[in-house]
């Protein structure tokens, strides 16, 4: 449904926020894919949904670093990771928004908040037909996930 | 001249960014001042002298816009520039924060270009002291 705009958005801001690789396809992230970041958040207005992210561990890691200016391997960077992922998680959702929706529009974004594997798989697997969008991307070589459900989806939308 | 400059955001990653930013532009700061959501925010402004506010929309316990409106009624605070730094910028929301007062809109992810542009409008010029911040964004 959003794929494309979800996918568009994130890599941009990975890129320009974070000043990330992004690619097309996985580099060699396979072994600290184990462990991810996980945020999600809400968002209400004329519809009303949700967002999640699921970034590997070394993507999340070198986001908050580069965002931070921090050494990669530093504490400060694996401590502040979930901070850099639920803010580039806010800005998808404040630039996906607008182009769904138009410029109008109010929405309340809500804070974005660490979830578990399972949470982000109930999202995945437990929206009704229609209302889930998924994106893919790599960063740095990292599969990295989008999820984003709108309540009634696009017809709720309006587009 | 240095400029007293306070961050508002609930994000320790922005504040950061921002706070960069404005190292790399060369702004003279004098004292910087952080601060979670519009509540601090707005003690923080009544216990310090404050020469430009960059604030949020969506925080905690209190919202950007409820922090200009709060500003507005306050004749000390009134005065205080406040640019929007936000995610979220719908136009219905952008026009009730310019009434309130707001100086300028910066749309995240931002260019620190843009920042230095907002920061001259606002506090006009200043001694070049910083880095060179045309090539990166935020």
């Amino acid at each position: 449904m959003y794929h494309r705009i979800l996918s568009e958005h994130a890599k941009k801001i990975f890129e320009d926020a974070a000043f990330t690789f992004v690619d097309a396809a996985e580099g060699a992230c396979a072994a600290d894919s184990v462990s991810a970041i996980i945020m999600r958040l809400e968002f209400s207005g004329p519809f009303r949904g949700e967002l999640a992210i699921r970034a590997p561990e070394k993507a999340a890691r070198t986001a908050a670093a580069n965002m931070l200016a921090l050494d990669e391997d530093s504490e400060d960077a694996g401590l502040r990771a979930p901070d850099a992922i639920g803010e580039i998680l806010n800005m998808i959702c404040g630039n996906a928004l607008p182009e769904i929706a138009g410029t109008a529009p109010e929405f309340k974004i809500g804070a974005p908040e660490r979830i578990s594997e399972a949470d982000f798989s109930n999202i995945a697997e437990g929206a009704p037909d229609g209302e889930l969008s998924e994106a893919k991307i790599f960063v740095e070589g990292c599969e990295t996930v989008i999820l984003m459900r709108v309540e009634g989806g696009a017809g709720a939308a309006g587009k | 001249m240095a400029f007293n400059i306070l961050i508002v955001d609930d994000s320790h990653v922005t504040r950061s960014m921002i706070a960069r930013t404005i190292k790399m532009a060369g702004v003279p700061v004098g004292e910087l001042h952080n601060a979670e959501n519009g509540q601090e925010a707005l003690d923080v402004m009544r216990a310090n002298w404050i020469d430009l506010a960059l604030a949020d929309i969506n925080m905690p316990v209190m919202d950007g816009l409820e922090m200009l409106e709060n500003m507005n009624r306050d004749a000390e605070l009134r005065n205080v520039p406040v640019v929007i730094v936000s995610t979220e910028g719908s136009e219905t929301k952008l026009e009730k924060m310019r009434e309130l007062g707001m100086r300028a809109f910066v749309k995240k992810p931002f260019m620190p270009e843009r920042i230095r542009e907002v920061m001259r409008d606002i506090l006009g010029e200043w001694e070049e002291g910083g880095e060179d911040v045309s090539s990166d964004s935020f």
